[in-house]
Protein backbone atom coordinates (compact mmCIF):
# COMPACT_ATOMS: atom_id res chain seq x y z
CA UNK A 1 0.00 0.00 0.00
CA UNK A 2 2.84 2.32 0.88
CA UNK A 3 4.56 1.61 -2.44
CA UNK A 4 1.31 2.06 -4.39
CA UNK A 5 0.71 5.42 -2.67
CA UNK A 6 4.22 6.55 -3.54
CA UNK A 7 3.84 5.52 -7.18
CA UNK A 8 0.48 7.28 -7.45
CA UNK A 9 1.77 10.48 -5.86
CA UNK A 10 4.83 10.38 -8.13
CA UNK A 11 2.63 10.03 -11.23
CA UNK A 12 0.41 12.87 -10.06
CA UNK A 13 3.38 15.14 -9.40
CA UNK A 14 4.91 14.37 -12.80
CA UNK A 15 1.57 15.05 -14.52
CA UNK A 16 1.30 18.38 -12.68
CA UNK A 17 4.87 19.30 -13.63
CA UNK A 18 4.19 18.43 -17.28
CA UNK A 19 0.98 20.50 -17.31
CA UNK A 20 2.76 23.46 -15.70
CA UNK A 21 5.65 23.30 -18.19
CA UNK A 22 3.22 23.01 -21.10
CA UNK A 23 1.27 26.02 -19.82
CA UNK A 24 4.47 28.06 -19.56
CA UNK A 25 5.53 26.92 -23.04
CA UNK A 26 2.19 27.80 -24.62
CA UNK A 27 1.92 31.17 -22.87
CA UNK A 28 5.47 32.16 -23.83
CA UNK A 29 5.12 30.89 -27.40
CA UNK A 30 7.79 28.20 -27.15
CA UNK A 31 5.15 25.52 -27.80
CA UNK A 32 2.59 26.01 -30.56
CA UNK A 33 -1.07 24.96 -30.64
CA UNK A 34 -0.48 22.83 -33.75
CA UNK A 35 2.18 20.83 -31.91
CA UNK A 36 -0.21 20.22 -29.00
CA UNK A 37 -2.87 19.12 -31.51
CA UNK A 38 -0.41 16.66 -33.05
CA UNK A 39 0.55 15.21 -29.68
CA UNK A 40 -2.94 15.07 -28.17
CA UNK A 41 -5.80 15.56 -30.66
CA UNK A 42 -8.51 16.16 -28.08
CA UNK A 43 -10.88 19.12 -28.44
CA UNK A 44 -10.87 20.42 -24.82
CA UNK A 45 -7.04 20.32 -24.71
CA UNK A 46 -6.89 22.14 -28.04
CA UNK A 47 -9.26 24.82 -26.70
CA UNK A 48 -7.13 25.31 -23.57
CA UNK A 49 -3.94 25.45 -25.66
CA UNK A 50 -5.56 28.00 -27.97
CA UNK A 51 -6.63 30.18 -25.01
CA UNK A 52 -3.16 30.03 -23.43
CA UNK A 53 -1.45 31.02 -26.67
CA UNK A 54 -3.71 34.10 -26.98
CA UNK A 55 -3.24 35.58 -23.47
CA UNK A 56 -1.95 38.94 -24.50
CA UNK A 57 1.18 40.85 -23.37
CA UNK A 58 -0.17 41.92 -19.95
CA UNK A 59 -1.23 38.48 -18.72
CA UNK A 60 1.54 36.34 -20.22
CA UNK A 61 4.39 37.11 -17.74
CA UNK A 62 2.45 36.26 -14.53
CA UNK A 63 1.05 33.05 -16.05
CA UNK A 64 4.52 31.95 -17.20
CA UNK A 65 6.05 32.75 -13.81
CA UNK A 66 3.34 30.97 -11.82
CA UNK A 67 3.50 27.94 -14.15
CA UNK A 68 7.28 27.73 -13.82
CA UNK A 69 7.08 28.02 -10.03
CA UNK A 70 4.52 25.20 -9.93
CA UNK A 71 6.71 23.10 -12.24
CA UNK A 72 9.76 23.60 -10.03
CA UNK A 73 7.84 22.78 -6.83
CA UNK A 74 6.23 19.64 -8.26
CA UNK A 75 9.54 18.43 -9.73
CA UNK A 76 11.25 19.00 -6.36
CA UNK A 77 8.48 17.06 -4.61
CA UNK A 78 8.80 14.26 -7.17
CA UNK A 79 12.56 14.03 -6.56
CA UNK A 80 11.90 13.98 -2.80
CA UNK A 81 9.39 11.19 -3.31
CA UNK A 82 12.00 9.18 -5.19
CA UNK A 83 14.55 9.49 -2.38
CA UNK A 84 14.68 6.53 0.02
CA UNK A 85 13.13 7.20 3.44
CA UNK A 86 15.63 8.09 6.17
CA UNK A 87 16.95 5.09 8.08
CA UNK A 88 16.76 4.85 11.81
CA UNK A 89 20.00 5.50 13.64
CA UNK A 90 21.53 2.44 15.27
CA UNK A 91 21.76 3.94 18.71
CA UNK A 92 19.89 6.37 20.88
CA UNK A 93 22.23 9.00 22.26
CA UNK A 94 21.09 9.91 25.75
CA UNK A 95 21.44 13.48 27.04
CA UNK A 96 25.00 14.08 28.16
CA UNK A 97 25.69 13.64 31.85
CA UNK A 98 29.40 13.86 32.58
CA UNK A 99 32.54 13.11 30.62
CA UNK A 100 31.45 10.85 27.81
CA UNK A 101 28.46 9.69 25.85
CA UNK A 102 25.81 7.15 26.72
CA UNK A 103 24.36 5.27 23.81
CA UNK A 104 21.64 2.65 23.79
CA UNK A 105 21.06 0.36 20.82
CA UNK A 106 17.60 0.93 19.36
CA UNK A 107 17.37 -2.82 18.83
CA UNK A 108 17.49 -3.38 22.58
CA UNK A 109 14.77 -0.77 23.11
CA UNK A 110 12.62 -2.63 20.57
CA UNK A 111 13.17 -5.78 22.62
CA UNK A 112 12.28 -3.97 25.83
CA UNK A 113 9.03 -2.64 24.35
CA UNK A 114 8.14 -6.14 23.12
CA UNK A 115 9.05 -7.74 26.44
CA UNK A 116 7.04 -5.27 28.51
CA UNK A 117 4.02 -5.52 26.20
CA UNK A 118 4.08 -9.31 26.15
CA UNK A 119 4.00 -9.44 29.93
CA UNK A 120 0.44 -8.09 29.85
CA UNK A 121 -2.42 -10.61 30.04
CA UNK A 122 -4.14 -11.12 26.71
CA UNK A 123 -1.12 -10.11 24.62
CA UNK A 124 0.26 -13.08 22.72
CA UNK A 125 3.00 -11.55 20.58
CA UNK A 126 4.31 -8.04 19.89
CA UNK A 127 6.67 -6.58 17.34
CA UNK A 128 7.81 -3.07 18.27
CA UNK A 129 9.98 -0.43 16.68
CA UNK A 130 11.24 2.50 18.72
CA UNK A 131 12.29 5.70 17.02
CA UNK A 132 13.52 9.11 18.07
CA UNK A 133 11.84 12.25 16.72
CA UNK A 134 11.94 15.79 18.09
CA UNK A 135 13.72 14.78 21.33
CA UNK A 136 11.10 12.20 22.20
CA UNK A 137 10.57 8.54 21.52
CA UNK A 138 7.88 7.17 19.25
CA UNK A 139 6.89 3.54 19.30
CA UNK A 140 5.02 1.51 16.74
CA UNK A 141 3.71 -1.85 17.86
CA UNK A 142 2.02 -4.71 16.07
CA UNK A 143 0.28 -6.80 18.68
CA UNK A 144 -1.36 -10.19 18.39
CA UNK A 145 -4.15 -10.19 20.96
CA UNK A 146 -5.94 -13.18 22.43
CA UNK A 147 -9.57 -13.52 21.27
CA UNK A 148 -10.63 -13.59 24.92
CA UNK A 149 -8.95 -10.30 25.81
CA UNK A 150 -10.90 -7.07 26.08
CA UNK A 151 -9.47 -4.86 23.35
CA UNK A 152 -10.90 -1.72 24.95
CA UNK A 153 -8.68 -2.15 28.00
CA UNK A 154 -5.77 -4.16 26.54
CA UNK A 155 -4.78 -1.51 23.97
CA UNK A 156 -4.46 1.42 26.41
CA UNK A 157 -2.77 -0.84 28.99
CA UNK A 158 -0.20 -1.87 26.40
CA UNK A 159 0.48 1.74 25.44
CA UNK A 160 0.85 2.73 29.07
CA UNK A 161 3.18 -0.18 29.94
CA UNK A 162 5.49 0.44 26.96
CA UNK A 163 5.59 4.18 27.64
CA UNK A 164 6.37 3.72 31.35
CA UNK A 165 9.11 1.15 30.77
CA UNK A 166 10.90 3.14 28.09
CA UNK A 167 10.71 6.38 30.04
CA UNK A 168 11.88 4.64 33.22
CA UNK A 169 14.92 3.12 31.53
CA UNK A 170 16.04 5.89 29.19
CA UNK A 171 14.76 9.02 30.92
CA UNK A 172 13.61 10.24 27.49
CA UNK A 173 9.91 11.13 27.16
CA UNK A 174 7.75 8.91 24.98
CA UNK A 175 5.51 11.02 22.80
CA UNK A 176 3.52 8.33 21.08
CA UNK A 177 2.85 4.62 21.25
CA UNK A 178 0.93 3.49 18.21
CA UNK A 179 -0.56 0.03 18.45
CA UNK A 180 -1.98 -2.02 15.62
CA UNK A 181 -3.78 -4.98 17.15
CA UNK A 182 -4.76 -8.19 15.42
CA UNK A 183 -7.03 -10.67 17.14
CA UNK A 184 -5.61 -14.16 17.22
CA UNK A 185 -7.45 -17.09 15.69
CA UNK A 186 -9.47 -18.86 18.34
CA UNK A 187 -7.94 -22.25 17.41
CA UNK A 188 -4.34 -20.99 17.50
CA UNK A 189 -2.03 -22.12 20.28
CA UNK A 190 -1.67 -19.62 23.10
CA UNK A 191 0.90 -18.78 25.74
CA UNK A 192 0.50 -20.46 29.07
CA UNK A 193 1.12 -17.98 31.86
CA UNK B 1 71.21 -12.92 21.71
CA UNK B 2 68.40 -11.30 23.67
CA UNK B 3 65.67 -9.62 21.69
CA UNK B 4 64.05 -6.76 23.55
CA UNK B 5 60.51 -5.83 22.67
CA UNK B 6 59.41 -2.27 23.25
CA UNK B 7 56.33 -2.50 25.47
CA UNK B 8 54.05 0.49 25.98
CA UNK B 9 54.60 2.32 29.25
CA UNK B 10 50.93 1.88 30.21
CA UNK B 11 49.72 -1.65 29.69
CA UNK B 12 46.36 -1.22 28.00
CA UNK B 13 45.31 -4.79 28.76
CA UNK B 14 45.72 -4.18 32.47
CA UNK B 15 43.67 -1.02 32.14
CA UNK B 16 41.00 -2.76 30.06
CA UNK B 17 40.80 -5.57 32.61
CA UNK B 18 40.43 -2.99 35.37
CA UNK B 19 37.67 -1.27 33.39
CA UNK B 20 35.83 -4.58 32.99
CA UNK B 21 36.12 -5.38 36.70
CA UNK B 22 35.03 -1.88 37.72
CA UNK B 23 32.07 -1.98 35.33
CA UNK B 24 30.91 -5.40 36.49
CA UNK B 25 30.98 -4.13 40.06
CA UNK B 26 28.29 -1.56 39.33
CA UNK B 27 24.81 -2.61 40.43
CA UNK B 28 22.56 -2.95 37.39
CA UNK B 29 25.28 -4.09 35.00
CA UNK B 30 24.39 -7.62 33.95
CA UNK B 31 27.44 -8.22 31.80
CA UNK B 32 29.98 -7.00 29.30
CA UNK B 33 29.02 -7.04 25.64
CA UNK B 34 31.43 -7.56 22.75
CA UNK B 35 29.70 -4.74 20.86
CA UNK B 36 26.49 -4.91 18.91
CA UNK B 37 27.60 -3.60 15.52
CA UNK B 38 31.37 -3.93 15.74
CA UNK B 39 33.47 -5.86 18.20
CA UNK B 40 35.14 -3.63 20.78
CA UNK B 41 38.50 -5.07 21.81
CA UNK B 42 41.68 -4.08 23.51
CA UNK B 43 44.78 -5.87 22.26
CA UNK B 44 47.82 -6.33 24.42
CA UNK B 45 51.42 -6.58 23.32
CA UNK B 46 51.60 -10.22 24.47
CA UNK B 47 48.56 -11.27 22.43
CA UNK B 48 46.02 -10.87 25.22
CA UNK B 49 42.63 -9.58 24.11
CA UNK B 50 39.95 -7.99 26.30
CA UNK B 51 36.55 -7.77 24.67
CA UNK B 52 33.92 -5.12 25.40
CA UNK B 53 36.37 -2.36 26.24
CA UNK B 54 38.26 -0.19 23.83
CA UNK B 55 40.92 2.25 24.94
CA UNK B 56 42.20 5.01 22.70
CA UNK B 57 44.98 7.41 23.55
CA UNK B 58 44.06 11.03 23.02
CA UNK B 59 46.07 14.17 23.70
CA UNK B 60 45.02 14.72 27.29
CA UNK B 61 44.72 11.08 28.39
CA UNK B 62 42.68 8.03 27.54
CA UNK B 63 39.31 7.69 25.91
CA UNK B 64 37.49 4.57 27.09
CA UNK B 65 34.54 2.85 25.44
CA UNK B 66 32.67 0.28 27.52
CA UNK B 67 30.00 -2.01 26.05
CA UNK B 68 27.54 -3.39 28.56
CA UNK B 69 24.41 -5.45 29.04
CA UNK B 70 22.16 -3.90 31.66
CA UNK B 71 19.29 -5.04 33.84
CA UNK B 72 15.97 -3.19 33.81
CA UNK B 73 17.23 -0.14 35.69
CA UNK B 74 17.35 3.55 34.70
CA UNK B 75 20.24 3.90 32.26
CA UNK B 76 21.47 7.51 32.82
CA UNK B 77 22.40 7.02 36.52
CA UNK B 78 23.80 3.58 35.72
CA UNK B 79 26.01 5.07 32.99
CA UNK B 80 27.19 7.74 35.41
CA UNK B 81 28.07 5.04 37.96
CA UNK B 82 29.97 3.03 35.31
CA UNK B 83 31.83 6.17 34.26
CA UNK B 84 32.79 6.95 37.87
CA UNK B 85 33.89 3.35 38.51
CA UNK B 86 36.09 3.25 35.41
CA UNK B 87 37.64 6.66 36.14
CA UNK B 88 38.32 5.53 39.73
CA UNK B 89 39.93 2.27 38.62
CA UNK B 90 42.15 4.07 36.11
CA UNK B 91 43.09 6.69 38.68
CA UNK B 92 44.29 3.95 41.03
CA UNK B 93 46.47 2.63 38.20
CA UNK B 94 47.83 6.11 37.54
CA UNK B 95 46.14 6.65 34.18
CA UNK B 96 44.27 9.80 33.27
CA UNK B 97 40.89 9.42 31.58
CA UNK B 98 39.39 12.17 29.42
CA UNK B 99 36.07 10.50 28.68
CA UNK B 100 34.21 7.22 29.12
CA UNK B 101 31.59 6.33 26.54
CA UNK B 102 29.03 3.84 27.78
CA UNK B 103 27.31 1.74 25.14
CA UNK B 104 24.25 -0.21 26.23
CA UNK B 105 24.23 -2.98 23.65
CA UNK B 106 21.55 -5.15 25.21
CA UNK B 107 19.11 -5.30 28.07
CA UNK B 108 18.84 -8.21 30.42
CA UNK B 109 15.11 -8.72 30.25
CA UNK B 110 14.60 -10.83 33.35
CA UNK B 111 13.46 -8.65 36.19
CA UNK B 112 15.08 -8.96 39.58
CA UNK B 113 18.47 -10.04 38.18
CA UNK B 114 20.97 -7.26 38.44
CA UNK B 115 24.54 -6.56 39.25
CA UNK B 116 27.69 -8.57 39.44
CA UNK B 117 28.97 -11.11 37.03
Amino acid sequence: MKVLNRVLSLLLLLALAAAALLTAGLASGVVTVSRVRQAWPYAPIEAIAHDLSKLGPDRTPPVVVVALVIAVITLALAVRELMPPPRRARTLLLPKGGQGMTEVAFGSLDELAEHSAESLPGIERVRARVNMAHRALRVRCKALVSPYADLATTGPALEQRVKEQLEHLTGVPVREVRVRATVQDERASRKVR
Amino acid sequence: MVLELALPTTNTVVLARAAVDATLGVAGVAGISRGRYAIARTFGATGAVIEGVQITEVDAGLHVEVHIVVALVPIPPLAAAVRAAVVGAFYRLGAAVTSVDVWVDALYLTEGQEGGR
